[in-house]
């Protein structure tokens, strides 16, 4: 027996130094791949719930009867009474809140906010508006969802604000003093096929960043058409959306096809007289019309008929984690051309007459986006064939002349450090067969950034920055400079400074007299 | 005959601590990752943010679905439920476990009824101005960082392993840490205490987990508290509504699902 011991001591001691030697090697740099298939892992995986974790049981691959579904040494049961969360009324469900899981569903919701939006002209410090605003939006399920974090069969959406702006009203008659108003009403249908959207909707089906090409669905809000220095407002149409999921291979992740339909089409209106966004060549028509050289007629929007219905179609994919899109859309130019015409008057001259009218056209294009490390790059590229475009002068009839239009943008957005965001855009637009005519409103290239700068201050509280557009081929700029900051969760206040410059008949410095500060206060709830 | 069972009882007793000593700090965190091995999960959270006398409160729905030959690619649909101002906010992640591969995302704005592509490039912002940053709610790969056993110690009366985790050095500068010290429960591999410490290697800020449950069969943390003392502000969140493994629909995580 001496003898078995004194051969087993040796083979016991190399075991405690090959023990001894694995305890001190605890340090394990990871391998410079990742190990998807880990052994380990995979095993743990595996565990069915019957399986304790405890130990090296499941190695022994012996089954244990189920653990209990409390632990031992927990922080916050083992202190009864001191438990930090029984003491926060503020983290129990709130009465009708919407639940994952196999919760029921809430079934309405109604939320909205309140606010004051105040914009001073800066040039006569006159208020160009005292926007006061009760906004309500509201989300009804009709249908839930029968299977748990599902979308829900069938829903409704529906949003609508009362506002009142003695300021904007007083300038001219195309705000009322008050306006009670339904915003996007719609209703989705989700079925395991198509999903379809019927009802007034905003819809963007471009890149959504600074200048958006082929963001053709929805018109301007003539009433605030510059939304922030380098995004415009737009108002929702009634629309009949069908989202189609299409089947996907290899790396295309995702990919689907969206057709629109828009049965009514709804184009920019025209700002009247005295409104601060009014444009200077329309203000020039008017002056001249009222002097009696020229008839102004009104604006021809389109028949509300179906045979002038908008169509649009996307196919979306996500490719090698590239995000792609073809783009087709045949609709009416959403600014008016001004045609001319010359019309006999009564004294046997002919006089000229111009209508502002929208025709129709068609784009094509397609659009990328695709994240990288920390940065984001976007671009669009849209082709509009025989777009009309006006002529200077008045002489020349009908005024515009069809021409094909190339318009494109890349983009390039990124957060440094914390949370420094910026984002910056180059757009240009050429004109096809420039030089086969003369005196076109347009310059055979035209080109500009948009930008946006800001960072987040006073434990993220207060967000300042700056954002516009600016042409470099003499079409003006915006330039806004802003400031936003969470007094609480509900109450926003917000500051800012608009600037708008350039030449008298570019795009922006047409409003060269804009320049304003805009003081806003909103309470959500 | 009892001096040799007395050696065969030591040897014994030195194989069973081989055994132990045989996780590695990274094979312990293996262990953790693989707590939840559920196919998916749909969750509700509240964060309630205390700033002095001043709360936030933050309420989400939370869906994730695993993909991948090991279920190691994630794709994480997340809708803010509060604020106000914020209802109907979603972002949508497809993280992927190779450490090479950019994860995609986008975030879903409903004033403007649009979807655009982000990057990860904020990662070490604070989330939704809690004490939480990006980086602390997104599913981090084992081999993101080195990850060292430093021993053993007692936290609320449950053993745990202490285990140090430092960013790989090509990933430093991602990150708003120089490490991360994680105490592991023995019994249930979740962690229980995890302290971050800053770029300098001073402590940071705090996080507590508890309220362990088991779900469907899988341990869950439902309650933690991140605390930054140097702020004395802290974040309790909490998660409820847990369910797994309910066979969620793959169209949930597409950027076509991102709407009303």
């Amino acid at each position: 027996m001496r003898s078995l011991a004194g051969r087993c001591l040796p083979i016991l001691l190399l075991l405690w130094l090959l023990n001894a030697v694995a305890a001190h090697a605890q340090t394990q740099a990871p391998p410079s791949k990742p190990l998807p298939g880990d052994p380990l892992a995979s095993e743990l995986r595996n565990i069915p719930s019957g399986y304790s974790l405890q130990g090296n049981n499941f190695f022994a691959g012996k089954k244990q009867a189920p653990p209990p579904a409390q632990v031992q040494g927990d922080p916050f049961t083992t202190a009864p009474g001191k438990d930090p969360f029984a003491a926060q009324s503020l983290l129990a469900p709130k009465p009708g809140e919407k639940k994952a899981g196999n919760a029921p569903a809430e079934l309405f919701s109604l939320h909205g906010y309140v606010e004051s939006r105040d914009r001073l002209r800066i040039k006569d410090q006159e208020a160009i508006s005292l926007r006061q605003r009760l906004w309500l939006e509201s989300e009804a399920v009709l249908y839930p969802a029968e299977e748990p974090g599902g979308n829900h069969r069938l829903r409704l959406f529906a949003s609508g604000a009362l506002d009142s702006d003695p300021a904007a009203s007083g300038l001219s008659d195309d705000v009322p003093l008050w306006d009670f108003y339904a915003e996007e009403v719609f209703l989705t249908i989700d079925t395991d096929g198509v999903d379809l959207i019927l009802g007034r909707k905003l819809l963007r089906i471009g890149t959504g960043d600074g200048i958006n090409p082929l963001d053709l669905i929805n018109p301007l809000d003539h009433r605030d058409p510059l939304a922030t220095g380098r995004a415009d407002s737009r108002l929702p149409v009634l629309l009949g959306l069908g989202i189609l999921p299409l089947p996907t291979f290899g790396n295309l992740q995702e990919a689907s096809i969206e057709a629109v339909m828009i049965p009514f089409p709804q184009v920019n209106q025209l700002n009247a007289p005295g409104s601060p966004w009014e444009g200077r060549g329309l203000k020039l028509l008017r002056q001249t019309a009222a002097q009696g050289r020229l008839i102004l007629d009104d604006q021809e929007k389109p028949s509300q008929s179906l045979q002038n219905a908008e169509f649009a179609a996307r196919l979306a994919g996500t490719l090698y984690g590239w995000d792609l899109a073809l783009i087709g859309y045949y609709g009416h130019l959403k600014s008016p051309v001004f045609s001319r015409s010359l019309s006999a008057s009564a004294q046997g001259e002919d006089k000229l007459r111009i209508t502002p009218i929208h025709p129709s056209f068609a784009a094509v294009g397609f659009n990328f986006a695709k994240g990288l490390e920390r940065s984001t790059i976007r671009g669009e590229l849209s082709l509009k064939p025989d777009l009309p475009v006006m002529l200077q002068g008045m002489t020349s009839l009908p005024g515009y002349v069809r021409r094909s239009v190339w318009e494109g943008v890349v983009g390039w957005d990124r957060t440094f450090g914390t949370n420094l965001y910026v984002n910056l855009q180059y757009f240009c637009t050429a004109l096809g067969d420039a030089g086969e005519v003369d005196g076109l409103v347009m310059d055979s290239i035209e080109h500009g950034l948009s930008y946006e700068i800001n960072d987040l201050f006073w434990d993220d509280a207060l967000k300042s920055g700056m954002r516009g557009i600016s042409s470099l081929s003499g079409e003006g700029f915006t330039c806004e400079l802003y400031a936003e900051y969470d007094l609480t969760d509900n109450i926003l206040l917000a500051a800012s400074l608009m600037l708008l410059g350039g030449p008298e008949s570019g795009q922006y410095g047409q409003f060269d007299d804009n320049d304003s500060i805009t003081i806003r206060v909103r309470y959500s709830f | 005959m009892r001096k040799s069972a007395s050696i065969l009882m030591l040897a014994i007793l030195l194989l069973a601590g081989n055994a132990q000593a045989a996780d590695t700090g990274r094979e312990i965190m293996l262990k953790v990752d693989a707590v939840d091995n559920s196919r998916d999960a749909v969750m509700s959270s509240v964060m309630v943010i205390e700033r002095g006398d001043a709360k936030l409160i933050r309420r989400m729905e939370h869906m994730t679905k695993n993909y991948g030959d090991a279920l190691k690619d994630e794709r994480t649909l997340i809708r803010f439920v509060e604020p106000a101002d914020v209802r109907g906010t979603a972002y949508l992640t497809w993280s992927y476990d190779d450490p090479e591969r950019e994860d995609d995302m986008w975030m879903f704005l409903p004033a403007e009824s649009l979807v655009r592509r982000i990057s990860g490039g904020g990662k070490k912002g604070a989330f939704m101005r809690s004490d939480l940053a990006n980086e602390d709610i997104e599913d981090r790969a084992i081999d993101d960082d080195i990850h060292t056993l430093k021993g053993s110690a007692e936290q609320h009366g449950a053993d745990c392993y202490v285990i140090e985790s430092v960013p790989r050095p090509e990933l430093k500068r991602d990150t708003n840490y120089s490490k991360r010290v994680q105490y592991i429960r023995k019994d249930i591999y979740l962690p229980c205490r995890v302290e971050y410490y800053d770029k300098r290697g001073k402590l940071l800020k705090i996080g507590t987990h508890g309220g362990f449950k088991r779900i469907d069969g899988i341990w869950t943390i439902t309650k933690s508290i991140i605390e930054t003392p140097r702020r004395k502000t802290r974040t309790l969140y909490q998660r409820s509504e847990i369910t797994y493994n309910q066979g969620l629909d793959d169209g949930l995580f597409l950027q076509s699902n991102l709407k009303r």
